[in-house]
Order: structure tokens, then sequence, then C-alpha cells
């Protein structure tokens, strides 16, 4: 099992977070990419601002805007491609969570989200955004 | 919390676009933050704005490893361009799942490392099972399982 470098090690304890350069290839961007591309026209769970409270995701025939650039906000997208599943595991980062976190450990949530330009910040805890997401990233 | 305590949970966010220069949905932390309490009272509310807060530039194929503990959101977009993230949660064993109620269908398209993860214990739930793991469970997450 891969652990922390001692950089990674001070980074984690002093900032709370480390970045991983070139964690996925370039073909698994492309294909991570063209997937979430493909989901606006799929069901699945999207926020729903205005009928779900916010956090809450409700089930979507389709993203309301078909546009790859604007914004979109999906859970729970393991079944989409079983690259999504296999990415719950992969192990150059998985193996690092596992030394941060220890083994006693559950996967608890999936999510591809798109910033649209001219998406603002939702802000914590008075929800600027009106779409209502989630805050992270 | 404290400084050597298991974090609660842990998110790796992966990037899909690039993110160069100042607003442009740029994934953004104060960092540090993960040891001290959100200000949810603070007025103006805690944002890109606030002193401390850094926005991180990267490229396609970055993985950021966060604490969720870590005060982080993302900054405006005046880029232009989309910014395409994937979120991926981990929580320890006591937590529950957020995105299922139970074991999820893909468990049954995945190694048993995934299922583990997913939920599936080997065995069925009973009170306990998620405090009193698996006797298996360090070797399926730590790799001869998978």
């Amino acid at each position: 099992m891969q652990k922390l470098t001692e950089q990674q090690r001070i980074d984690w304890a002093v900032n709370g977070y480390i970045v991983l350069e070139g964690a996925l290839s370039p073909e698994e961007v492309a294909l991570f990419s063209d997937e979430i591309d493909g989901m606006r026209a799929r069901p699945g769970w999207e926020p729903m601002a205005g009928m779900l409270p916010r956090g809450h995701y409700g089930w979507v025939e389709k993203c309301p805007d078909q546009n790859p650039e604007s914004f979109m906000d999906r859970r729970d997208i393991l079944p989409y491609n079983q690259a999504f599943i296999d990415l719950i595991d992969r192990p150059n980062v998985f193996e690092l969570i596992v030394d941060i976190m220890g083994p006693n450990i559950i996967f608890s949530m999936s999510q591809a989200i798109v910033r649209g330009s001219g998406d603002g910040f939702p802000v914590t805890p008075t929800p600027m955004a009106v779409r209502g997401s989630g805050k992270s990233g | 919390m404290t400084e050597t305590s298991r974090p609660i949970a842990v998110k790796a966010m992966y990037l899909l676009s690039d993110v160069n220069g100042p607003d442009s949905g740029n994934f953004t932390v104060f960092p540090g933050s993960h040891m001290r309490p959100l200000q949810f009272n603070q007025d103006p509310p805690v944002g890109p704005g606030t002193p401390g807060a850094v926005q991180l530039n990267g490229k396609a194929g970055d993985c950021y490893i966060f604490s969720h503990a870590l005060w982080h959101g993302p900054a405006q977009n005046l880029s232009g361009h989309g910014r395409k993230t994937l979120l991926y949660n981990y929580c320890q064993m006591f937590m529950r799942c957020y995105d299922f109620d139970s074991t999820p269908d893909v468990a049954q398209r995945a190694t048993p490392r995934q299922r583990r993860l997913l939920g599936d214990l080997g065995y069925d739930f009973r009170p306990g099972s998620y405090f009193y793991v698996p006797d298996d469970q360090s070797e399926i997450i730590l790799g001869h399982g998978a």
C-alpha cells in the first residue's frame, strides 16, 4: 500500500488537504468528461432548487440545461459507467486516503459538478446560489 | 477533533478541466481551517473574498484530497468555460452513506473491496456492525480483496 510522502503528511496536518498532480491519465479525463456531458440527457439525482430543501436531491429525467458548459450537479454517478465504480478505490488516490483515515471506512457519496461560467459562490450558511447545490467545490 | 484524530470524512476531488488564474471556478480553501469551527454567523458570510481564502489552480487530471472539515467551496467562474469535477467522499464506518439507504445494485458489478466500501459487510446488518467491523475489514481494504 502506498503511503503519504513526508511532505504530504506535513501538508495534510498543516493545511488540511494535499494535491496530487496528474492523478488521472488524459484518457481518463476525456472519458469522465464525456460521461458527464452524456449524463445531462439521462435521468438522475439533481438539486431541484425551489422544490427540495438545500442539499437534498430529487430524481429528474434530464438536466434542465443541456449546454455541456453550464451548471450541473449530479449525485450517485456510479451506475453510469463501470469506470465510476472502479474510481472508488483507484490505488494512487485510495491508498493515500486509507493511510489518512485507516481501513474502517465506507464510500459515502459520488458527485459530478460542472461550474458554469457566470456561476457564483454558494456561500455557507446563507445560500446565495439559487441553484441550491451543496458547497463542495 | 484534534491533530491526531482520524478524519471523519475525506473527499477526493478530481479536476477534469484546467483551472488557470483566479475566478475560474477554482477549488477555494482556507488552509489550516480544518482545525477550527466555521464561523456561521460572520457578516459578511465566509466566502472567497474572506481573508485567508486561497483559490487553487490546477490541470485536468489533478486530484485534491481534503478533509471535509476544511472550509472549502468554488470560486466564482468568469473564465468563459465550464469547470468539471468529480467528487468522491469517504467516511469512517460508523457514518452512513449519503447516496444510499442500503447496498446499491452497482455492488454486483464491483470487486470485494468496492463492495465492502459500498456497505456490503459480508453478512446481513446487525446492530454494532459498523462499529465492531468485520474481522476481514483490514484484509479487504488493504489490498488483498481488491
